[in-house]
Order: structure tokens, then C-alpha cells, then sequence
């Protein structure tokens, strides 16, 4: 077990599993510090998942087919603006809603467009390509893990870089950040929080798009219903136990992919029945949650 | 005098019908300090929010350098040189001082913030202005005082010519309010107006040059500080006169009603309660002074359950510690908490519901409530109590001073053996202060026992039977003849300076 552990794709394909759970953490932070929840960032994975798939299929382009999977997530988070922002409903309980929307609306177009199949493997989406430094990518253990990998682990780095930047150093950031922290405060100098959030919002559904795309269109090469398979709701997690922190989200989600990836990966290699280790990503968020509540607690006490 | 400033004939009828202001005028001159004085209720806060933009007037102008003008939202104040610093502070704790500052108007280089820039101007305005502040610290880890300073700040970053503060002094000590007054003097005789709210009558004698009085939404008078005593200015504010003295006979202390032994409750750094002892009797006034942050409201946290502690915490014969909060109610405690907005009242629910929610006593049958004769009982405390609004009136909606007469009423109509009143009067107009003083002397004579917080000297020398003054976490002066106390000896304490040897 620990030669699986320690090879070369063991680090490659954890960081495979984390990919979309660290977009997914990324949405989620940037809606958080608007002060808005986005659990239908799961859904909004789903859908553009679907999109990106297709469109890549039809239009023949890697690039259209990224482009119409971002389009799909961030549409995906104007509906629950609409409904929070607009009508006042709850984000929790809207996003919920929007889960369940997706997961139909999803099933529907593949259905639809590819004669009642659940999956679009007969229709085969344009992969994102993968890029390779060359010499870097030789280095032992890490050098095809970080050197060799699809476009999209590059886009990932540079979305935590663009958060950081975003949340620390722009004006953008300050008023994202007040409209979380203190709405009012936002209100009285003059700052619309809805025009905040929208904005927030539309981030988020960028990012949550990212990650679908990958689903479909790197890691897997078409769309299949019920894919994403709570790696949204992973990122939420390991965003909440980042505590709002890009980079310690980031991290977090990396863990939840390892554990993800153990969890299938070590079906082969491990004689433990899969029924227990498929519950591992699960009772990894509960614990961490825990460790994470009592950790705050201690802090505030 | 030259008139910057005229507010004309301002009525404004809040969306719930409330009357705030009816045919109210204001001026300002040019370079004064002008206080708006009255009870709570009064429609100050709603005259000045209008002046703000906050708030739109129903009927009424505003004339600003004898031009008329329409003023639309805060941003178009600030545009025209206004600013405000709210009751309730609109601070991001999780941002650092100069962003607070900056807020809203941030300065950028290229898309990214200029830092270093906010933080040099942050910094110049404190040294101008003479005001302690770090412009890189987060606004949360600073003191009350200092996050007030932080608004300022952003009102002088706005470049207002006009400074409106809306009672800046109910969360400060005695200490931080007159080092607020020096600094509000060094901006007048920089040339800046300033506008301040508050209800305290020896604080517009000190420092304001004149006082617009306001008394049930309309403006009943401007006079000079000068030319006015402190009596006939609350005769103006509640149009009668106001007993400013608490009409009390000496205590009559009987048993012991809670007792602290040798408690110790940790802090970052020093410890915020260090080995303290003392004990409430029943039929006293007990009074825990002290500059916010000795400790004194930790002692009273140790008794109410809300903080834990090493030691000895005894109330009415039970040990606090592993104890819920509701045990300890049932003992007979009744506890008035500092923050009536977070901790005392739910802001969301009514009149009513504020009012049952510690105690439905026997009028539940079945396991419902019988809501006819708890409405009844609401509606005879509401009056009781002299609370301005209905029982199905949202709390939200009250005055300060109501709303805490409704948690008094509350805690009070429990028939307690022990109180816990913790800033009781903080931030509440004249008339509810005597009417809150004069119910707990009431609760006294009637044997029970009271432990009073407070900062406010007037209120500690002229309430308490018997004053422990705290200082870093210790007791250094137990005071038991209070009436021979001056306000001097007991700041001398509250600062440190002084220190009662033990035993004597
Ligand atoms: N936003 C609001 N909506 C409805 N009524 C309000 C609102 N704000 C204040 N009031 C009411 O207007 C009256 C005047 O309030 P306010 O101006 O805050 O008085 P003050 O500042 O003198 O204590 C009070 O009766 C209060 O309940
Ligand atoms: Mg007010």
C-alpha cells in the first residue's frame, strides 16, 4: 500500500480528484465573503458540465466549449440572485431548489439532444489539452504531478492567485468583504450590496463553470449524470474549514480530494470493502467540520 | 454669526405611521459645536439622518449657505460636505483602521488599492487630530473608544465640513469623554462644525456653544449653553421638572445572596478577573465600578453564567459553574444585560414576545400557551413601565430608552431576589433613567439584592449603597459611605492612581 502511496500517480491523480473541488471551494469562497451562501454550486457544476461537453462536441473547440460551461455557472448563480437578491427568498433553501433544478435540467438537454441517453460518451467532448514543461516535468515524485497536467490545473493556480489579489488588494475585494462582514456599513458610504453580490455571484458561477468543464472535458471525456457527485458540496466544506482563506481552502480541498481519490483508487489496491471506504470523503467532512467547529470555539471562548 | 446651515418646518412620517419630527427647525453657524438635546423618542436621531440624506423628510428644506438644496442619499451629503457618525457603528471588525477610513472611497493606484498611501493619510489625520489610533490595526480588536475614533476618521477623510455625532458619549467613560471633547474642540477651532447628540446635561454645559432642545418630534427651543442651568435645560427636555437625585433611605442589608470566592478568569495576557472576593447582601445596592475593561463586567458574566471561572461563584446558595443559565434563573435572578440590542432583546420579535420570552408562568395549558392572559399581563407591564408602543409593536422599532424599558419590565416583574443590571441606564434618556433608578431603589426596600455595573460616576455615587472599584482584574477600593464620595476620589480610583489597602 504504501508503493501506491508514494508513486508518481498516486500525486497525480489525487491532484486530479482535487481539481474541481478546489474550483469549487473558490466559488464558494468569493460568494461567502459577499456574504451570500452558493450551495447550487453543485448543481451549477452539473450544468456546466452538460455545457461545456456539448457545445465542445458541436462546436468542434475546446475554447467554445469552456466558454459555454463559465456562461452555463454563472447563469446558474444569476437565478439564485434572482431569487435571494431579488425576491428574498433564502439561499440556503433557494439553493437547494437549484440543485434539484439542475440535476433535471441537465438530464433533460443530454436527453433531448442525444436520443434519450443519460450520458454524451456517443458524443465525445473536445478535451481541454494538457500542457508539459519540458526538463521541469522529469523531476522525480512531483514533476509530472505539477509540471505535466491539463490547462485547467494552471487556470486553478491562477484563480487562488486572482482570489488572493482580488480579496487583498482591490477596491472590488473591500467592498465584496463589507457587503459580507457588514452590509450596512456597505449601504452607508454609498456601495450597493446587491450590485456587490451580483458581481460575487457572477465570479462564483465563472469558477463553479471551471469546474464542471473539467468533469467533462479533462478528466472525463463526455458528460454523465450525477458526475459531479458532491464534489461541490466538498468544496463548501473545505472552504468553511479554510475559514475563508484562499490558500488553506485550497489546501483543505486537496485533502478531500486525496481522501476522494483513496476512496476509489484504493478499491484495487486495498482488501477493505468499498462500501465503507466510499464513505470516506463523507465522514472526512464531518470529522474536519468537527475539529474545525471546536477549534473556533476554543479561539472565541 | 453666520448661518451655515437651516432646516425649515421638517416633518417626517415614518412608512409605519410614526410621527418622528412635526415642524422642526434647525440652524447651525459657522465654526460652533450645537447640541440637539431631548428624551429618547424625541426624533433627533430622525432630524439629523434627514440632514444626512438617510432618511427623506416628508415636508420641509434645507438651505445650506442660504441655497437651497435636496439631499438625496449620504453620498450626496458627503458630496456637499456633511457627515455623520452613527449611534451604532458602521465598521467593518474584520478590516484594517485606513480601509475602514477609506471605505468607499479608496484610494487606488492603476486597479490595485495605494496601500501605503490610505495608511499615510490614516496616519497624518490621527497626528492632526491628535487621536491614538493605529491605522493598521483590524477594527475589531479595538476598544469602544478608539472604533469611535475610527468613524471619525472617516468622516474627516470625506473632507466634511459639517460633523454630526449621534450621542457619541453613551458608550464612552467618563476618561474617553472628555478626551473625545478635547479632540471635537481641536476640529472646531479647525474650522469644522459639529453637531452632537446626546442627553446628558453636564456635557452640553461643557462643551457645546449652543443646544437645540427637541421634545416629541418638534424643536422646542435654542438656547446659549451659557445662559442655562442644568435644571431648566431637562425642564425643557421633558417639560416637567426631573428629580436628578435618586430619593433613597439607607440600605438595610440582610443574608447573602451571591458570593464570590477568590475567582480567577483567564484573558489574553492578564488576567481579566484576578483572585476576587466579595459578596452581595440582600437589601443592597451593590455597585461594581470601574473603567471598561477591569474586570467588573467579567464579575458580573461569573454570576449570570455567561462566562466560565477558577474559584468560587455562589448565587443564592448554588455554585454558577455547570449550571445553565435557566437554573440559575429559576434561583430567582434577574439579569439587565449591557447590550439590549444583541443580547437583551430579539430584535425581530414584538412587544409581546420580548416580554414572555424568559417566563410564560402558569398561563401554558396543555403545553400551549393561554394567550389571552399573557397578552394581558404584557399589555399591564408595558404600562407599568411607561413603554411608549403596543404589545404587538415590533421592538425594533422603539427608542433606546423604551426598548430597555421593556427588558426592565421583563426581568423586573419576575419578583427577583437578585439583580444583575449591568449598564443599566446606558444610552437612556432622563426620564427612563430616574423611572429605572427609582424601580430598582423599589426592589431594594423590598429586600432584594442588586448588583449594579456602571460606568457612569453620577449614576454609581448616586445609586449605590456600596461601591468595589475595579482596576485590571483586582478590587482596589471597597467604598461603604457613599454619600461623603466625591466624583474626584472615586475617578482617582477607577484610574489606579489610588488603591484602599485590604482590611481597611
Ligand atoms: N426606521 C423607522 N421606522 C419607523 N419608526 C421609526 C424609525 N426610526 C425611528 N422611528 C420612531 O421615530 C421616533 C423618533 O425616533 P428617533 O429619531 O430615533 O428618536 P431619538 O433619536 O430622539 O431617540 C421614535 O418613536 C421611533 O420609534
Ligand atoms: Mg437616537
Amino acid at each position: 500500500m504504501l508503493d501506491w502511496v508514494l508513486s508518481e500517480s498516486f500525486l497525480m491523480n489525487v491532484i486530479a480528484y482535487a481539481i474541481p473541488i478546489i474550483f469549487a471551494a473558490c466559488a464558494s469562497l468569493i460568494s461567502n465573503k459577499a456574504g451570500i451562501s452558493a450551495i447550487n454550486i453543485e448543481g451549477a457544476m452539473s450544468v456546466a458540465a452538460v455545457a461545456g461537453a456539448l457545445m465542445s462536441h458541436f462546436s468542434g473547440s475546446w475554447i467554445v466549449g469552456l466558454a459555454f460551461a463559465m456562461t452555463a455557472g454563472v447563469l446558474m448563480m444569476m437565478l439564485l440572485a434572482l431569487a435571494a437578491l431579488w425576491l428574498r427568498a433564502d439561499s440556503f433553501l433557494s439553493g437547494i431548489a437549484l440543485n434539484t433544478f439542475a440535476s433535471g435540467i441537465c438530464l433533460l438537454i443530454v436527453k433531448g439532444v442525444l436520443n434519450g441517453r443519460t450520458d454524451s460518451s456517443t458524443a465525445p467532448s473536445v478535451m481541454v489539452p494538457q500542457v508539459r514543461f519540458p526538463l521541469l516535468s522529469d523531476v522525480p515524485v512531483v514533476g509530472k504531478a505539477i509540471f505535466s497536467q491539463n490547462l485547467l490545473f494552471y487556470i486553478m493556480l491562477a484563480v487562488l492567485a486572482f482570489l488572493v489579489v482580488l480579496l487583498n488588494c482591490t477596491k472590488l475585494g473591500v467592498q465584496i468583504k463589507t457587503a459580507g462582514y457588514h452590509p450596512e456599513a456597505s449601504e452607508s458610504v454609498g456601495v450597493s450590496v446587491k450590485r456587490t453580490r451580483v458581481i460575487a455571484l457572477v465570479i462564483c458561477g465563472v469558477m463553479a463553470g471551471l469546474g464542471g468543464a473539467y468533469l467533462s472535458m479533462a478528466n472525463l471525456g463526455y458528460f454523465s449524470a450525477g458526475m459531479v457527485s458532491g464534489r461541490g458540496f466538498m468544496g463548501i466544506a473545505a472552504e468553511a474549514m479554510g475559514a475563508g482563506a484562499p490558500i488553506k481552502a485550497g489546501l483543505f480541498a486537496l485533502l478531500f480530494g486525496a481522501v476522494d481519490y483513496f476512496a476509489v483508487g484504493g478499491q484495487t489496491v486495498l482488501s477493505f470493502p468499498y462500501e465503507l471506504l466510499n464513505t470516506l470523503p463523507y465522514l472526512m467532512t464531518l470529522i474536519t467540520l468537527i475539529i474545525y467547529a471546536t477549534a473556533q470555539k476554543r479561539k472565541k471562548g | 454669526m453666520n448661518e451655515v446651515l437651516c432646516m425649515k418646518n421638517i416633518t417626517k412620517r415614518y412608512e409605519n405611521g410614526v410621527l418622528a419630527n412635526e415642524n422642526a427647525s434647525f440652524s447651525l453657524c459657522k465654526g460652533e459645536i450645537h447640541a440637539i438635546a431631548g428624551e429618547n423618542g424625541a426624533g433627533k436621531s430622525t432630524l439629523m439622518k434627514i440632514l444626512f440624506g438617510a432618511e427623506q423628510p416628508t415636508e420641509g428644506v434645507i438651505e445650506l449657505s442660504g441655497k437651497q438644496v435636496k439631499i438625496t442619499s449620504p453620498k450626496v451629503a458627503t458630496r456637499l460636505g456633511i457627515g455623520m457618525v452613527y449611534q451604532h457603528f458602521m465598521l467593518v471588525d474584520e478590516l484594517p483602521v485606513y480601509l475602514n477610513v477609506f471605505l468607499g472611497i479608496e484610494k487606488r493606484r492603476g486597479i490595485l488599492l495605494d496601500k501605503q498611501a490610505m495608511i499615510r493619510e490614516t496616519y497624518e489625520l490621527c497626528r492632526k487630530y491628535d487621536m491614538p489610533v493605529d491605522p493598521m490595526a483590524p477594527c475589531g480588536e479595538l476598544p469602544v473608544s478608539l472604533r469611535q475614533k475610527v468613524e471619525i476618521l472617516k468622516v474627516l477623510a470625506r473632507k466634511a465640513e459639517i460633523i454630526i455625532l449621534d450621542e457619541p458619549t453613551a458608550v464612552l467613560t467618563p476618561q474617553e469623554t472628555e478626551q473625545l471633547f478635547r479632540q471635537l474642540r481641536i476640529l472646531r477651532n479647525d474650522g469644522h462644525t459639529i453637531v452632537i447628540i446626546t442627553h446628558k446635561l453636564k456635557e452640553m454645559k461643557m462643551l457645546c456653544d449652543r443646544i437645540t432642545v427637541m421634545r416629541q418630534g418638534r424643536t422646542v427651543g435654542v438656547v446659549n449653553a451659557a445662559d442655562v442651568t442644568e435644571q431648566q435645560l431637562s425642564e425643557l427636555m421633558v417639560g416637567n421638572a426631573v428629580l436628578l437625585k435618586v430619593n433613597k433611605s439607607p440600605a438595610h442589608p440582610g443574608k447573602i445572596v451571591a458570593e464570590m470566592q477568590k475567582a480567577v478568569v483567564p484573558g489574553s495576557g492578564r488576567l481579566r478577573l484576578d483572585n476576587v472576593s466579595f459578596s452581595v447582601r440582600a437589601g443592597e445596592i451593590l455597585c461594581l465600578a470601574g473603567v471598561e475593561g477591569n474586570g467588573q463586567q467579567q464579575a458580573a458574566e461569573c454570576m449570570t453564567g455567561q462566562i466560565a471561572y477558577q474559584g468560587s461563584v455562589k448565587v443564592l446558595g448554588q455554585e454558577v459553574s455547570g449550571r445553565s443559565v435557566r437554573t440559575i434563573r429559576n434561583l430567582g435572578m434577574a439579569h439587565i444585560p449591557e447590550d439590549r440590542m444583541t443580547m437583551g432583546t430579539d430584535q425581530q420579535a414584538s412587544l409581546h414576545e420580548n416580554l414572555i420570552s424568559v417566563d410564560f408562568g402558569s398561563n401554558t395549558r396543555l403545553g400551549f400557551l393561554r394567550n389571552k392572559k399573557l397578552r394581558l399581563r404584557s399589555e399591564q407591564q408595558l404600562m407599568d413601565f411607561g413603554v411608549k408602543g403596543q404589545y404587538h409593536t415590533p421592538i425594533a422599532l422603539l427608542s433606546g430608552g423604551n426598548m430597555q424599558k421593556v427588558v426592565v419590565a421583563r426581568e423586573l416583574s419576575q419578583s427577583p431576589k437578585l439583580i444583575i443590571a449591568d449598564q443599566p441606564t446606558r444610552g437612556v434618556d432622563v426620564g427612563a433613567i430616574a423611572f429605572i433608578h427609582e424601580k430598582l431603589v423599589s426592589l431594594r426596600d423590598k429586600g432584594c439584592g442588586i448588583v449594579l455595573v456602571s460606568a457612569d460616576m453620577s449614576e454609581v455615587l448616586s445609586l449605590s449603597d456600596r461601591i468595589l472599584v475595579f482596576h485590571e482584574g483586582q478590587i482596589v477600593a471597597e467604598i461603604t459611605d457613599v454619600g461623603n464620595t466625591s466624583e474626584q476620589q472615586l475617578g482617582r480610583y477607577m484610574l489606579g492612581i489610588d488603591r484602599m489597602e485590604a482590611g481597611s
